[in-house]
C-alpha cells in the first residue's frame, strides 16, 4: 500500500506542483492542505506517513501547527520548508520535533532525497511500534522459558486456557512465575486489549483489601471522603489477577466467591450491586486442598476457583531448562543494565543444574543481576555471584568418591545431598526452619525430622551472615 | 564588429543559396531544351521521311495507272483500230469521262515508227509534226515505254508526257499521253505541311519538275545542293537558306531519274519548342526572383535570430560572471565574519568575567567603580554593535528571515530623514519631501528598510557633498509603493552605472565606506519581493527608486 | 541545576577558560576542552550532562564528526552547538544528530544561561539513568 504525504502550503500553486512532482517521485498518494486548520482536519480523517510544511502561513504558521501536531501524535514525522531560512527557525523547527528542515528554493532531487529519508523514518517507525506491540503480546510468552516437556505443556495449556473467559488458577512454587503466567493468559485472550489488574493479596492488609477490591461509597465509614472505584471495576473488560489468593480472609472469600458466582459486586457503603465483566486469574503456592481439610479455606471458594488448573513446575523439576533460562535471564538483563552481554563459566552452570532453587526463577534472576555488575570480566564466576567455590561445586562433589556398593553410595550420596540441599536452603531462610519448610514444599515437622536424621542444626545458620 | 560579421554572414548565406538553387535550375532547364530539341529534331526528319516516302509512292502509283492505262489500249488495239482521229478522241472523251477529268491525260496521240504524228485527239495543234528526233521518241522505240521529265516542247508548255510503244504485226507504233501538269503538280504539293512547307519534284540534274512554292519555278534550277542528294531511297538534309533552317527528305522515283522533295522550315516545327523554352526561361526568372526573396528573408530572420542569441548570450555569461562574483565574495565575507566573531567573542566574555568579578565584595568600593561597569558596559554594547554587522554580513551569505511588520511607508521615510536632518543641514542640503497622501500599510521589514533608506539617503548626501538637494518621493502604483531618492548630485557615469551594486564596488577614496552599502540594500530589497532602479545623469543628479510590493499585512 | 555538569569545548582557549569561570562564579560545576578528541576524551572519563560543543574548530576532528561521537559515547548529554558563523545546513544537520540547541558567537551569556535551564529542565523531567 502506498504510503501518504500530506502537504500544507498557503499558495495553492505551490501545493499543486508539489503534488504532482513529489507523487510519481516517492511512490506515494499526496493529499493537500491550503492551512494549518485544513492539515488538522486531514490529519483526524486519514493517516498520514509524512508530513511537509511551509513556515510561513497567515492565520497558522508552520510552527504552531508542528506543535500542535506533535502534541497529537509525538512520533508523527514533520519536515518543515521555507523561502526564508535561518539557524534561529531551522533550530526552533527542529527543537520543536521537526524530522528535517528545507530551504527554498530548491532543486528537486534534493527534495525527493530528503523527503525518502524522512519517509523512511517514518515507515521505520511505524514497523517498531507493530513490532513493539507484537513483542509486547510475545513477551509474555518469553519470559516464560522453557523447551522441556514439562514446561512446553504449561504452554499448550496457558494457551488453551487463555481462549476461554473462565477463572483460572495457577499453582507453583513463589518465584516460578506465576505473575507471568497470569500475565501470559490475559494478553492471549480476548482480553486482551483491556485492563489487567493485578492485586498481591497478602501486602494488603485485610480491612483495606476489601475496599480495595470493592470500592467505596463517600462515607461507607471514616476517612471514606470520596466514592472510590474498585480493582473490580478498574479492570471491567478486561483481567483480574489475585496473587497468593491462599492467603485471603474467610471473609473475602466469602464475598469473592459471591462475585465468582453472580459476576456482581457491591461497594462498601452502597445499597446497590454492579455487574462486573472482569475475568479472575488467581495464583497461589500453599497447598489448598491441606488448607480446607485445616478449614481455612472455604471448600467451595477453592471449586470456584480451580476452575481452569495450571500448575508451574519448580525450577528443580525442569533442570532441563536452567541453561536456556540462564541464557535468556542473562540477555535481559544485561541488556536492562547497559552492559554487554556475558556467558556464565562452566562451574556456575554445573552449580546451577545442581543447586536446590528454592526461589526458582526469581532466584536465579537475583543472582545473575548480582553476577552482571559486579563481574569485572567475562565470563562471570562464581566469586561474582557471592558464591564459595568450594559449596558451590559440592553438587558435584556429592557424587565424587562414592563406594562401589550400592546402598553404602546411596547412604553417602544421600547424605551429602541432604547436608548441601538442607545447608543451602537454611542458610537461605536464615536458620527459619518454617520458612525453609514452606520454600522447599515439606511440611514443617517433616523438615525437622529430616534435619535432625542428617544431624543438622538450625541454629548454626541463624547467627550466620548468609 | 560584430555588425560586419553579421553582414558578411548574410551576403555568403544568400549568394551560397541562390548559386546551389538557381544553377541546377539553369543546367535543367538547358538540357531538357536541348533534348527536347534532338526528339524533336529525329520526329521530324522521321515524319518528313514518311511522308517523302508515302508521296513517292503516291506519285509512281499515278505515273504507273497512266502507264498502264496506255499499254492496255496499245497491247488490245491494232494499229488500223486507233489510227483513225474519230477513234482516237472516242478512247480519249471514254477515258476522261471515267475518271471525272482526274486522269489527268491532255491528249492523246498515235505516232508511227518513223516519228511521224499519225493521230491526235487534244486541244493543240500538233498534227503532221515528226518526233523522231526527240529523246522520248528514241526512248520509247527503244524501251518499249517511257515517261519523260518535263520540257515545254512545241506547246511551249511545261508538261511531261507518257509514251507506250505497240506491236501490230511487224509494225511498231507508239501511243503518246501528255499529263496534265496542274493535276501532277496538285499532286506532289499535296505533301506540303503548314504555311511554309514544301513538296516539289527535281530531275537528276536539279531541275524542278513541279512548280515549288517556296522557291524557284518549274524548269527552273533547284538551289538544292545536289551533292547532297546520294543516292538511296530517301535522303534527309538540313539547309540554311536566308538565316532560316530548312529540313528536306527526298525520295527518289521513276527509276531515280526524279527526286521528290518534301521540305518544312525549322520556325514552323519548332514553333512549339520556342514557346516552349520562352515560357522555361520566364519559369526559370520568376523560380529564380521567388528563391531570391525567400532567401533574402530567411536569411535576414536568421541573422536576426543569431544576433538575439548572442545577446542573450552575452547578458546571461554577464549574470554568471556577475554571480560568481557575488558568490566568491559571499564566501569570502562569510570567512571574515567568522574570523571576527572569534575574537568578538572572546572580548565578549571578558567584559563580562569583569563585570561578574566587579561585583565581588572587593571591588564594591572602589574608586573607580562606576567608571569600571560604564567602561563594560560600553564594550558590550560595541560587541553587541559589531556582532550585528558581522551577523548582517553573513545574511550576505545566506538568507536571514524578514519579519512581516505593519509598514507605513511615508512614516518610515520621515524618521529615517530626521536621523539623518542635522548632518544635511550642516552642509546646506535641503531634503524636500513629496509624499502621495494615501500610501496603505504594507507588510514588509520595517528595519530593514529603514537601513535601506538610511544607506541610500546618506549615499545621496555624500554625493552632493555640499549645497545641493535631496528629495524624497513616494507613490501608489497600484501593484507597487514607489520610493524615489533623489539628489542634484555630479550623477554616476554610464560605464559604472552598472556596477554599482557590486559588493566592494565604491566610488569614495578609499578608507571610507565599505562599499557593501548599496549591494547589502539591493539584497534586503531583493528578499521583500522589491526591486531598486538607478536613473542617473552627469551633472543633472541620480535618482534612486526603491519598488516594494503592495502586499497588505496579514490578519493575524 | 548545581550539581550538573557542563563540558565546555572551544579551541578559542580564551574563549573557553572565560566561559568556564563565569559559569563556575554562579556555582556551576564546569570544565573546558581545547579540541574534538580532548573532548571525548574527558567524555570516556565522566558523565557529563551537558556539552557546549563549537562546530568550526580547525584542524582534527569536524565539529559535526565530535558531536556525532558524543552521542554515541553520552547519549543522555545535552549538547549545545557554538559557531562564530554558520550554514542552516549545519545547524539541521547538527539537530538532526541530537544536538539540544544552537548560539551564534559572539554570544550573549544571559542567552546561554537560558539555554542551560532549559537543558537542566528537560534532563530533569526525563529523569537520570538509574543504577540498578
Amino acid at each position: 500500500m502506498q504510503p501518504t504525504l500530506l502537504v500544507v502550503d498557503d499558495e495553492p500553486d505551490m501545493l499543486q506542483l508539489l503534488r504532482r512532482s513529489l507523487a510519481p517521485d516517492l511512490h506515494c498518494h499526496v493529499e493537500t492542505a491550503i492551512s494549518g486548520a485544513k492539515a488538522l482536519e486531514v490529519l483526524a480523517a486519514t493517516h498520514v506517513d509524512l508530513i511537509l510544511a511551509d513556515i510561513r502561513m497567515p492565520d497558522m504558521d508552520g510552527l504552531e501547527l508542528l506543535e500542535l501536531i506533535k502534541r497529537q501524535d509525538p512520533d508523527q514525522t514533520v519536515v518543515m520548508m521555507t523561502a526564508y531560512g535561518s539557524i534561529e527557525a531551522a533550530v526552533a523547527a527542529m527543537k520543536q520535533g521537526a524530522c528535517d528542515f528545507i530551504t527554498k528554493p530548491f532543486d528537486h532531487e534534493t527534495l525527493v532525497v530528503r523527503l525518502e529519508k524522512a519517509l523512511e523514518r517514518s515507515l521505520l517507525l511505524k514497523e517498531n511500534r507493530r513490532l513493539q506491540q507484537e513483542c509486547r503480546q510475545m513477551d509474555s510468552f518469553q519470559d516464560l522459558v522453557g523447551g522441556s516437556d514439562s514446561m512446553k505443556q504449561v504452554f499448550e495449556t496457558i494457551r488453551t486456557v487463555a481462549q476461554t473467559d473462565l477463572t483460572v488458577l495457577i499453582t507453583g512454587e513463589s518465584g516460578t512465575g506465576k505473575d507471568l503466567t497470569a500475565r501470559a493468559v490475559h494478553s492471549l485472550s480476548p482480553r486482551a486489549k483491556g485492563p489487567f489488574v493485578a492485586v498481591n493479596c497478602p501486602t494488603v492488609p485485610e480491612h483495606i483489601l476489601e475496599s480495595e477490591l470493592f470500592g467505596y461509597h463517600k462515607g461507607a465509614f471514616t476517612h471514606a471522603v470520596h466514592n472510590k472505584t474498585g480493582l473490580f471495576q478498574e479492570a471491567q473488560g478486561g483481567s483480574i489477577f489475585l496473587d497468593e489468593i491462599g492467603d485471603v480472609s474467610p471473609a473475602i472469600q466469602t464475598k469473592l466467591l459471591r462475585v465468582l458466582q453472580e459476576k456482581e459486586i457491591k461497594p462498601l457503603g452502597s445499597t446497590r450491586t454492579i455487574t462486573v465483566d472482569v475475568r479472575i486469574i488467581a495464583s497461589t503456592n500453599q497447598n489448598l486442598a491441606e488448607k480446607i481439610k485445616r478449614g481455612e479455606f472455604r471448600e467451595d471458594f477453592y471449586y470456584r476457583l480451580n476452575v481452569l488448573p495450571i500448575r508451574l513446575p519448580a525450577l528443580r523439576e525442569h533442570p532441563d531448562d536452567i541453561p536456556l533460562i540462564a541464557d535468556h535471564l542473562l540477555a535481559k538483563h544485561c541488556r536492562k543494565l547497559n552492559k554487554s552481554l556475558r556467558r556464565l563459566a562452566p562451574e556456575v552452570l554445573a552449580h546451577f543444574q545442581s543447586r536446590p532453587w528454592a526461589g526458582n526463577v526469581r532466584e536465579m534472576e537475583n543472582l545473575i543481576c548480582q553476577g552482571i555488575l559486579f563481574a569485572q570480566n567475562d565470563p562471570i564466576g562464581l566469586a561474582d555471584l557471592g558464591l564459595d567455590p568450594q559449596t558451590a561445586t559440592t553438587g558435584q562433589a556429592v557424587l565424587d568418591g562414592l563406594p562401589q556398593e550400592y546402598r553404602a553410595a546411596k547412604q553417602q550420596a544421600l547424605r551429602r545431598f541432604n547436608e548441601v540441599f538442607l545447608g543451602d536452603l537454611l542458610k537461605a531462610h536464615r536458620g527459619n526452619v518454617t520458612q525453609a519448610a514452606k520454600a522447599c514444599g515439606l511440611e514443617r515437622q517433616a523438615l525437622q525430622q529430616v534435619l535432625r536424621r542428617y544431624g543438622i542444626g538450625a541454629d548454626a545458620f541463624r547467627n550466620e551472615q548468609g | 564588429m560584430k555588425k560586419s560579421r553579421y553582414s558578411d554572414l548574410r551576403r555568403d548565406m544568400i549568394l551560397l543559396t541562390m548559386v546551389v538553387s538557381i544553377t541546377p535550375l539553369i543546367i535543367l532547364g538547358v538540357t531538357i531544351y536541348q533534348q527536347f530539341a534532338r526528339v524533336l529534331e529525329d520526329k521530324t526528319q522521321s515524319q518528313l521521311n514518311q511522308l517523302v516516302r508515302t508521296q513517292r509512292d503516291a506519285v509512281e502509283v499515278f505515273l504507273r495507272e497512266r502507264a498502264f492505262i496506255l499499254s492496255t489500249i496499245v497491247d488490245t488495239h491494232r494499229l488500223e483500230q486507233v489510227n483513225a482521229e474519230e477513234k482516237l478522241w472516242e478512247f480519249f472523251q471514254s477515258i476522261n469521262r471515267r475518271s471525272d477529268g482526274l486522269v489527268g491525260i491532255v491528249d492523246l496521240g498515235i505516232i508511227d515508227s518513223n516519228g511521224n504524228h499519225l493521230a491526235y485527239a487534244g486541244p493543240y495543234n500538233l498534227q503532221g509534226l515528226n518526233y523522231a528526233q526527240q529523246h522520248w521518241f528514241k526512248q520509247t522505240m527503244s524501251k518499249g515505254r517511257h515517261i519523260s521529265d518535263v520540257f515545254m516542247g512545241f506547246r511551249q508548255v511545261p508538261h511531261f508526257i507518257i509514251a507506250v510503244r505497240g506491236q501490230t504485226g511487224n509494225q511498231s507504233w507508239i501511243l503518246r499521253a501528255t499529263i496534265d501538269s496542274d493535276i501532277f503538280n496538285s499532286l506532289v504539293r499535296s505533301a506540303q505541311t503548314g504555311k511554309r512547307g514544301d513538296a516539289f519534284i527535281v530531275n537528276k540534274e536539279g531541275i524542278y519538275q513541279t512548280d515549288p512554292r517556296t522557291e524557284g519555278v518549274i524548269l527552273g534550277k533547284a538551289s538544292l545542293d545536289l551533292t547532297r542528294l546520294a543516292q538511296g531511297d530517301t535522303v534527309f538534309f538540313k539547309e540554311e537558306v536566308a538565316g532560316k533552317t530548312r529540313y528536306h527528305a527526298g525520295a527518289w522515283l521513276k527509276n531515280n531519274e526524279w527526286l521528290l522533295v518534301v521540305s518544312k522550315e525549322e520556325q514552323e516545327t519548332f514553333s512549339g519548342l520556342e514557346a516552349g523554352r520562352n515560357y522555361e526561361i520566364l519559369i526559370l526568372v520568376l523560380g529564380g526572383l521567388a528563391i531570391l526573396v525567400v532567401t533574402v528573408f530567411t536569411t535576414e530572420k536568421l541573422i536576426r535570430r543569431l544576433e538575439e542569441a548572442d545577446m542573450q548570450a552575452s547578458q546571461l555569461n554577464a549574470q554568471l560572471v556577475q554571480n560568481d562574483k557575488l558568490a566568491a565574495l559571499g564566501k569570502m565575507a562569510a570567512g571574515i565574519a567568522h574570523e571576527i566573531n572569534n575574537p568578538l567573542a572572546v572580548i565578549g566574555e571578558k567584559a563580562g568575567w569583569m563585570r561578574d568579578l566587579l561585583q565581588e565584595e572587593t571591588f564594591q568600593h572602589s574608586e573607580h567603580l562606576d567608571q569600571y561597569v560604564k567602561s563594560i558596559d560600553k564594550i558590550e554594547e560595541h560587541v553587541e554593535r559589531a556582532r550585528k554587522i558581522t551577523h548582517n554580513m553573513l545574511g550576505f551569505a545566506r538568507r536571514m528571515e524578514p519579519r512581516l511588520d505593519d509598514v507605513d511607508v511615508n512614516a518610515v521615510v520621515n524618521q529615517t530623514v530626521d536621523l539623518l536632518a542635522n548632518h544635511a543641514r550642516i552642509n546646506n542640503i535641503s531634503i524636500e519631501k513629496h509624499f502621495q497622501d494615501d500610501i496603505p500599510v504594507i507588510a514588509s521589514d520595517q528595519s530593514r528598510l529603514q537601513q535601506v533608506l538610511l544607506n541610500l539617503i546618506n549615499n545621496a548626501v555624500d554625493a552632493i557633498g555640499k549645497d545641493g538637494q535631496v528629495t524624497l518621493r513616494t507613490r501608489n502604483t497600484g501593484a507597487f509603493v514607489e520610493i524615489d531618492i533623489q539628489d542634484n548630485g555630479p550623477g554616476i557615469p554610464k560605464e559604472i552605472q552598472h556596477r554599482i551594486f557590486d559588493p566592494f564596488f565604491t566610488t569614495k577614496p578609499a578608507g571610507s565606506g565599505t562599499g557593501l552599502g548599496l549591494s547589502i540594500s539591493f539584497n534586503i530589497i531583493q528578499q521583500l519581493n522589491g526591486q531598486i532602479d538607478l536613473a542617473s545623469e552627469p551633472d543633472k543628479g541620480t535618482t534612486f527608486t526603491i519598488r516594494l510590493p503592495l502586499v497588505r499585512p496579514d490578519k493575524k | 541545576m548545581e550539581s550538573f555538569r557542563i563540558l565546555v569545548v572551544d579551541d578559542e582557549l580564551d574563549f573557553t577558560e572565560t566561559i568556564v569561570n563565569r559559569l563556575k562564579k554562579r556555582h556551576l560545576l564546569a570544565e573546558g576542552v581545547g579540541s574534538g578528541e580532548a573532548a571525548l576524551e574527558a567524555l570516556r572519563e565522566a558523565v557529563f550532562d551537558v556539552v557546549l560543543l563549537d562546530i568550526k574548530m580547525p584542524g582534527g576532528m569536524d565539529g559535526i564528526d565530535v558531536l556525532r561521537e558524543i552521542k554515541r559515547l553520552q547519549p543522555e548529554a545535552e549538547v549545545i552547538l557554538l559557531t562564530g558563523h554558520a550554514s542552516i545546513e549545519t545547524s539541521i544537520e547538527g539537530m538532526k544528530l541530537g544536538a539540544f540547541d544552537y548560539l551564534l558567537k559572539p554570544i550573549r551569556f544571559d542567552e546561554l544561561l537560558d539555554k542551560l535551564s532549559a537543558a537542566f529542565k528537560k534532563k530533569a523531567s526525563l529523569g537520570r539513568p538509574s543504577l540498578p
